[in-house]
């Protein structure tokens, strides 16, 4: 009876059989060289399905970056890897204008960030105005320089990595910045199991799979354009875009947040929960999916208030609130 | 010697003093004062008047001490001189006999705007933005709702996906009512088929809330067959969470 009442809600809807072996496909890649974190995985996958940018936060030594770069090398485009330092200039991200002797007229040299996966490692050790530089490229896909525009090719996103425990040389990354990123992923520590995986694979003198040619891309360029208009096709009801709202718009008015989410917040949290029930093979979304998001999308775009700052609270503890006050639209 | 000197003195003024009194005797002449021809009128007090005057407080001499004042009082007093300074002060009377004149203005307009009904925003040039889509707040309560009457109501309106919906609220509600599940509003369905301990009853609850799910958030149209089959599942479902309690 089951299976009738799901047939005919399928009916005339996208087949995500095809993402979901696509993803898997990716997932069993990684699993290669990296023990544990399928939740970082996961949300990566998703933020790609949602044409999203990540900035993944975590102490040293727990494969961020090694993450992110396996995962560009998944999928066969370009990739290109920019280590921010405080002395990184905005030309050495965008590109710059070069002499060129023969033609005595200036050319435009398009720098790293031309290019489909970006990798910003450290990006909060670059100053101000090198971060600034990202704010055109990262939501509008351009590049504007000396007054002509520069379009990126699609698929573009960024996967930045940082570091929570630093202070020395580095800079908090601006507000407006920290927006454009759909999702800030928190890693954690791999589990007494995950260690001691890792610890057999060294043991046994299979050192960790480092080199980077054990993992083969197994999703082209336009593979992963279609998935993503795949994703687009994800049934969303009216209760629960109300339901979204809702949840933004309470960061806006909760006594606990001296700033609130954007309206950007609230496409990031629709897009990313519709390529999330994708991702696990459903056509529509479900308030589990915008509950499991919520923290990913909101925690870098909401503000504590001085008080609750020093009460100890974290932005993961009022958004935890904020859904468990909110009534689940049923 | 100084002694006797001062006896002779004494002597001697003693010795004097009946030629000096015989003076006094001799200078008195007969009484001055003309005897009385008519006769006497004494005029007594009037007592009427006498405990008029001892009522007026103009003749009350006795002071009152007041007590000293609060420090509350003092702010009052000081607030009232500053005041009665400010108000009646030749200088700027004018300026509040104006903002006096304003102020009356100001409520006279809000009582017409009050009574016209007329949106103050309308008239500063903005425009009230209406809500495209409703805020629609959720604060059913399945506790108080006659799910059954609504569930028979919507199966007469053919509207059979509320049928299903209430149906699964009706399940929530009795998984509550036995103790399997703790109702809050901010839990999702997931949450609630983790609560339920025992396996079977959590197996079959998880199958009618997928059913719920591509129905409800699914959009799944459900003709009378299929509701007809989904139906019983729930019933079925209800039966066997009375055995269970």
């Amino acid at each position: 009876m089951e299976e009738e009442v799901l047939i005919t809600a399928q009916e005339n809807k996208t087949d995500y059989s095809a993402l979901r072996e696509a993803t898997n496909r990716i997932k069993a890649e990684l699993r290669q060289v990296i023990v544990g974190q399928e939740s970082l995985i996961e949300l990566l996958l998703v933020a790609m399905l949602s044409e999203g940018h990540v900035l993944i936060e975590g102490v040293p030594g727990i494969a961020k970056t090694l993450t992110a770069k396996l995962l560009a090398r998944t999928v066969q485009v370009d990739f290109s890897r920019i280590q921010f330092t405080p002395d990184l200039m905005p030309s050495d991200v965008l590109g710059t204008s070069v002499f060129h002797p023969g033609t005595a007229s200036f050319d435009y040299k398009r720098g790293p960030i031309f290019s489909n996966i970006v990798l910003i490692d450290e990006i909060n050790r670059a100053p101000a105005k090198t971060q600034a530089s990202l704010f055109e490229v990262m939501e509008e896909q351009h590049v504007t320089h000396d007054g002509k525009v520069y379009t990126l090719a699609s698929p573009f996103t960024v996967l930045a990595t940082q570091n929570p425990i630093e202070q020395e040389g580095t800079y908090r990354l601006p507000e407006a910045q920290l927006d454009r990123f759909m999702f800030k992923i928190l890693v954690e520590y791999p589990s007494l199991e995950e260690e001691i995986a890792i610890l057999e694979l060294q043991h046994k003198g299979e050192k960790l799979k480092r080199d980077l040619d054990c993992v083969k891309p197994v999703l082209s360029a336009e593979e992963l354009v279609s998935l993503r208009e795949a994703v687009q096709h994800v049934h969303l009801d009216k209760k629960l875009l109300e339901y979204i709202a809702q949840i933004v718009g309470e960061t806006r008015s909760n006594k606990s947040l001296y700033l609130g989410a954007s309206p950007r917040a609230s496409i990031a949290l629709l897009n990313s929960a519709k390529a999330l029930a994708a991702l696990r093979g459903r056509g529509f979304v479900t308030p589990e999916d915008v509950q499991e998001l919520a923290p990913v999308v909101l925690r870098h775009r909401v503000l504590l208030t001085p008080e609750r700052e020093m009460e100890g609270l974290i932005p993961d503890d009022v958004i935890k609130q904020i859904i468990q006050k909110i009534e689940v639209p049923r | 010697m100084r002694v006797s000197f001062r006896h002779l003195f004494l002597t001697i003024l003693i010795l004097c003093l009946p030629f000096g009194v015989g003076q006094v005797a001799c200078a008195q002449t007969p009484d001055s004062i003309p005897e009385a021809t008519s006769p006497i009128n004494v005029r007594p007090f009037e007592q009427e008047k006498l405990k008029q005057l001892q009522a007026s407080k103009e003749f009350e001499y006795f002071e009152e001490v007041k007590p000293d004042e609060t420090f509350l009082e003092r702010l009052w007093r000081k607030f009232k001189q500053w005041l009665r300074d400010v108000i009646f002060n030749g200088q700027s009377s004018t300026l509040w006999e104006y903002l006096i004149y304003a102020v009356l203005a100001g409520a006279i307009l809000l009582v017409i705007i009050k009574i016209q009904g007329i949106d103050i925003g309308s008239l500063l040039g903005k425009k009230a933005v209406a809500s495209e889509m409703p805020y629609e707040v959720y604060e059913e309560n399945i506790h108080e709702m006659d799910i059954n009457g609504l569930i028979e109501e919507a199966i007469q309106q053919r509207d059979f996906r509320k049928a299903i919906r209430l149906h699964y609220l009706q399940s929530l509600k009795n998984l509550t009512n036995h103790g399997f599940i703790l109702w809050k509003p901010g839990k999702t369905n997931r949450s609630y088929i983790n609560e339920i301990k025992a396996t079977d009853l959590r197996h079959e609850f998880e199958q009618l809330t997928s059913m719920f799910e591509y129905v409800w958030y699914g959009g799944a149209a459900l003709g009378d067959e299929l509701f007809t089959s989904a139906r019983a599942e729930f019933i079925l479902f209800d039966k066997q969470l009375n055995q269970y309690a």
